[in-house]
């Protein structure tokens, strides 16, 4: 396991230091400074967030998610407060404030509620402290930029991207921000779940051995479409109808899927290096996606990492995860086999429901509090990148039928969205990918 | 032992420990000077450069110096093992070497550099690198270097930053294809034409460019291969070699002569390599700029050409004999060993005079190359073939290509029919004077050639990390021309 190598290796380190320290004694020849290695591997899962002076948080992106994230906030412990909205559309902004008031007796003020493709901006002038980013992902890497240039802690949505420009915007924003000292805490659930991460301790411990190989399923029905209305500019039609189009969503192997694969490149240690994949559309309705995905992901040393995802109602359902090792395997969730199948450990829930005591959605912003209160700033960027990057990959992949890289990606100039936001008609490429020849 | 007694002890202890550590301290704030690594770094040319570069005048008042960037950072474990390791190496070729043989120039070589340059001490000032005020160009490239960090180091993109005002040019080179207008050139309209096998001045049509041939007679001769180039031993293979004649350049393809081919086919874009590998002779186009400046700074003119890939090499001579009707290639290995001449020389059977006179190699190119008509020619009447740049040849590279060979004496061998790397031949301006040897052999590195080409796909036509290898060219004989 590379993590449990690199703790190892961060020991030894560490360790000949002290040693080489007693040896000079009093000489001090060596400013001994061991220093504190930001590993977050290991969240404290707090049940809530210490006190501390008021947090002001700014929403962008006010949808069905966007308003789960702000009550998660505000349930993640005492002094946090939502005081800016912000959206493309009104309603949303009005239905959030609508839920706001009936579930936590206030709403924002009409000054802090901001509409349009700028209002990020706005959200970020008003005098908040913290910014949570829910809006399509397409628009993640500019609000992230901006939000790291004003200095804002940030809560962002998964995928945070759609294409290789936009995730490696993301990651420099991202090494911004480590030097700023600022908290990014993405929404990549799995990370905050206390069973997904005493399992992944297990991993790093060794007790699968090393990875051989790994699977995933992300097979679900469909999500939901809006028809355009004639009253709407193409512009409005797409983006209320996200999840079906490809230059605002990243596809469902992105953005729904980049839960398994941050999972298993989570607990594998590494991003792969190629892919080769197929996928096709049968039932959608609108937008330019595809149905389904097949992917052989390929990482370092020939481990091999079959993905596959699919949106369809009535088919068989499946959501789960399988990462196999030269001892035995694991679901990543709750339990390590042995090689025979049999049980060698599992988590313990502490309840015949199998549920743990806090909200995962709840978690992910409590660890996010914590570390601002704390002082001690996490970062999840990288991460959460380099698992958008994998979807992207997969899903380049099973557009074009041909074998994709890492490289490629790291290089490749492919931009989806439209050079500027307006409601009108949108100059984005809305065909439908067919791989290979004909006859 | 008294309790006032053991109370001294202590007290003498503490006393003597102090002092040995604020000793120490002054010692090493005193051995780490500007000053004092100046005062014996018999480097003459070490002050002035580093006064000229950007770490003497920083944008902060802070200057940089010289333990700065030679030594890791003082918070690292390895800061006195590397000091006293540095401390011990200085003083002894302080004391025991001769100073004016050190050849300083091929020690700022970036593969030297990188041995008294720890990374560490590079991140230990530039924490961040990724400053808001970076461009869009320096965020690409410091995210590829983000994804290869162990292969890397920061200096292999940014040397030069520490002595000089050299700075790299990032990016494609254009300058490198601007069409040159000279009025007073003699253009030259079609090739020679060739009747008898004789020397003969090729030049190239449509150029003002022109180079000398030379006739290699047929023969034969021994052809040894040594396990990892240790000559004191028994070859791995030998073989009795018979070769038809041929005519091979006298010089190293030259900077002129490369550019002409650059102009003519020169491309913005890329082409792949299964594009260029196609037959079809008229897909030779597509020469991409390459990135930074190839001639390393050095000039162009009769310098031999450098920094191109093997692709582009046997391109080159794709398009030459396209542009001439005559049959260009790369040599065979072994026609490039017979064209040594059969007195080659090598370092242990003439004079040291007489070496340098004929070759270019570390001791006498302050780690450039040269323009070869100052050099004495070989018995065959051929210039440099064991110096100035390493040649490639046509050959892939096997570590014993004979294995497969039954038959004792080869006619005209070609090499083995695969491989990954290809054969590269003869010394260079970097090469110690022992590899300056007939039968010394190397392959290509494609891989680490091309180690800090940020592009994807990388250059099919420069290697960015490869200085010291060239090509020269070989044209066929063809016996119908003679009978006619």
């Amino acid at each position: 396991m590379n993590i449990a190598k690199n703790a190892r290796r961060e020991f030894l380190k560490n360790a000949s230091t002290i040693g080489m320290f007693c040896a000079l004694g009093a000489t001090g020849f060596i400013q001994c400074e061991l220093k504190k290695e930001r590993s977050y591997a290991y969240p404290p899962l707090l049940g809530q967030a210490p006190d501390g002076p008021v947090l002001k948080a700014g929403l962008i992106g006010c949808g069905y998610r966007g308003t789960g994230a702000a009550f998660n906030f505000l349930n993640a412990g005492p002094n946090l407060e939502i005081t800016a909205l912000a959206d493309v559309f009104i309603d949303k902004i009005e239905l959030c404030n609508k839920m706001l008031m009936e579930k936590k007796g206030f709403e924002v003020p009409q000054e802090h509620c901001f509409v349009g493709f700028d209002a990020f901006e706005k959200v970020l002038d008003s005098g908040v402290d913290v910014v949570i980013l829910a809006t399509p992902p397409n628009f993640r890497p500019e609000h992230l930029a901006a939000c790291v240039k004003a200095g804002k802690h940030v809560f962002m949505e998964k995928p945070i991207a759609v294409d290789p420009v936009g995730v490696r915007s993301v990651m420099i924003s991202g090494e911004r921000a480590d030097a700023l000292g600022l908290s990014i805490v993405t929404g990549t659930i799995k990370r905050h779940q206390k069973d997904y991460i005493e399992t992944f301790r297990q991993v790093a411990k060794g007790e699968i051995g090393d990875v051989v190989s790994a699977n995933s399923y992300y097979n679900v029905g469909k999500l939901w479409h809006k028809k355009p209305k004639a009253e709407w500019t193409e512009m409005e039609a797409m983006i209320r109808d996200w999840v079906n189009w490809c230059w605002l969503s990243g596809d469902h192997i992105v953005e729904q899927n980049v839960h398994n694969l941050d999972t298993v490149n989570w607990f594998v240690g590494k991003h792969p290096i190629k892919a080769v994949g197929f996928g096709a559309r049968h039932r959608r309705l609108t937008g330019n996606q595809y149905d389904m995905f097949s992917v052989d992901f390929l990482y370092e040393n020939d481990v091999h990492y079959h993905n596959m995802c699919r949106q369809i109602n009535g088919c068989e359902n499946n959501v789960a995860d399988q990462v196999r090792g030269t001892l035995g395997y694991t679901n990543c969730q709750n339990t390590i086999y042995n090689q025979d199948s049999s049980i060698k450990w599992s988590f313990e829930y502490g309840n015949d429901d199998r549920v743990l005591e806090i909200s995962p959605f709840d978690q992910e912003h409590i660890d996010w509090v914590t570390a601002i209160r704390t002082g001690q700033p996490v970062n999840e960027t990288q991460a959460i990148a380099e698992s958008t990057m994998t979807g992207i990959m997969g899903r380049i992949s099973a557009y074009t039928g041909k074998e994709v890289t890492w490289e490629e990606m790291m290089n490749s100039d492919l931009y989806l969205s439209p050079k500027h936001y307006s409601f009108g008609k949108v100059d984005v490429d809305i065909s439908i990918p067919v791989p290979g020849v004909g006859i | 032992m008294s309790f006032k007694s053991r109370i001294i002890g202590v007290i003498v202890v503490v006393i003597v420990l102090v002092w040995s550590y604020r000793s120490i301290e002054k010692l090493d704030a005193y051995t780490s000077g500007d000053s004092y690594c100046i005062s014996c770094h018999a480097h003459t040319d070490a002050r002035q450069s580093w006064v000229l570069s950007s770490h003497y005048s920083t944008d902060s008042t802070k200057r940089i110096g010289c333990v700065d960037c030679h030594l890791p950072p003082k918070e690292s474990i390895d800061y006195w093992p590397q000091k006293i390791k540095a401390g011990t190496s200085d003083l002894y070729s302080y004391y025991f070497k001769d100073h004016a043989k050190i050849n300083w120039a091929e020690k700022s070589d970036i593969e030297n550099a990188l041995h008294f340059t720890p990374k560490e001490s590079c991140i230990s000032c530039h924490e961040n690198l990724f400053p808001f005020s970076l461009s869009a160009k320096g965020e690409k490239s410091h995210l590829y270097y983000r994804s290869n960090e162990d292969e890397l180091h920061c200096i292999n993109c940014h040397i030069g930053v520490g002595h000089g005002v050299h700075k790299a040019i990032h990016g494609q080179n254009m300058s490198l294809l601007k069409k040159m207008t000279t009025d007073s050139v003699i253009w030259f309209t079609e090739a020679n034409r060739i009747s008898s096998f004789e020397n003969y001045k090729e030049q190239i049509p449509g150029s003002d460019v022109s180079f000398d041939m030379i006739a290699i007679p047929s023969g034969s001769f021994q052809m040894a291969i040594y396990a990892n180039n240790k000559f004191k031993k028994k070859p791995v293979s030998r073989k009795e070699i018979q070769l038809s004649r041929f005519f091979m350049a006298k010089v190293e393809l030259s900077w002129d002569a490369y550019l002409v081919f650059l102009r003519d086919v020169e491309s913005e874009g890329r082409v792949h390599a299964d594009e260029v590998n196609s037959n079809d002779i008229d897909v030779i186009t597509g020469a991409t700029p390459p990135w930074g400046d190839p001639a390393q700074g050095w000039g162009m003119g009769q310098r031999p050409a450098i920094s191109m890939t093997w692709q582009a090499a046997h391109t080159y001579c794709k398009w030459l004999s396209k542009k001439t009707g005559k049959t260009y290639r790369l040599p065979t290995e072994a026609e490039w060993e017979y064209a040594c001449g059969t007195n080659s020389i090598e370092y242990e059977t003439v004079s040291e005079a007489e070496f340098n006179s004929m070759i270019i190699y570390r001791d006498n190119s302050e780690a450039k190359t040269h323009l070869p008509e100052a050099l004495l020619a070989n018995s065959r009447g051929l210039i440099n073939m064991l110096g100035n740049v390493k040649e490639f040849c046509s050959n892939w590279y096997s570590s014993n290509p004979f294995e497969n060979e039954i038959d004792s004496i080869l006619f005209n061998p070609k090499g083995p029919r695969n491989g990954k790397e290809r054969v590269i031949k003869g010394g260079s301006y970097r090469s110690k004077q022992e590899d300056v040897r007939v039968n010394y052999r190397e392959s290509t590195q494609h891989d680490n050639w091309l180690k800090t080409d940020p592009q994807m796909p990388k250059s099919i036509w420069w290697y960015s990390d490869c200085r010291d290898v060239g090509f020269r060219l070989v044209c066929e004989w063809d016996e119908s021309s003679e009978k006619q």
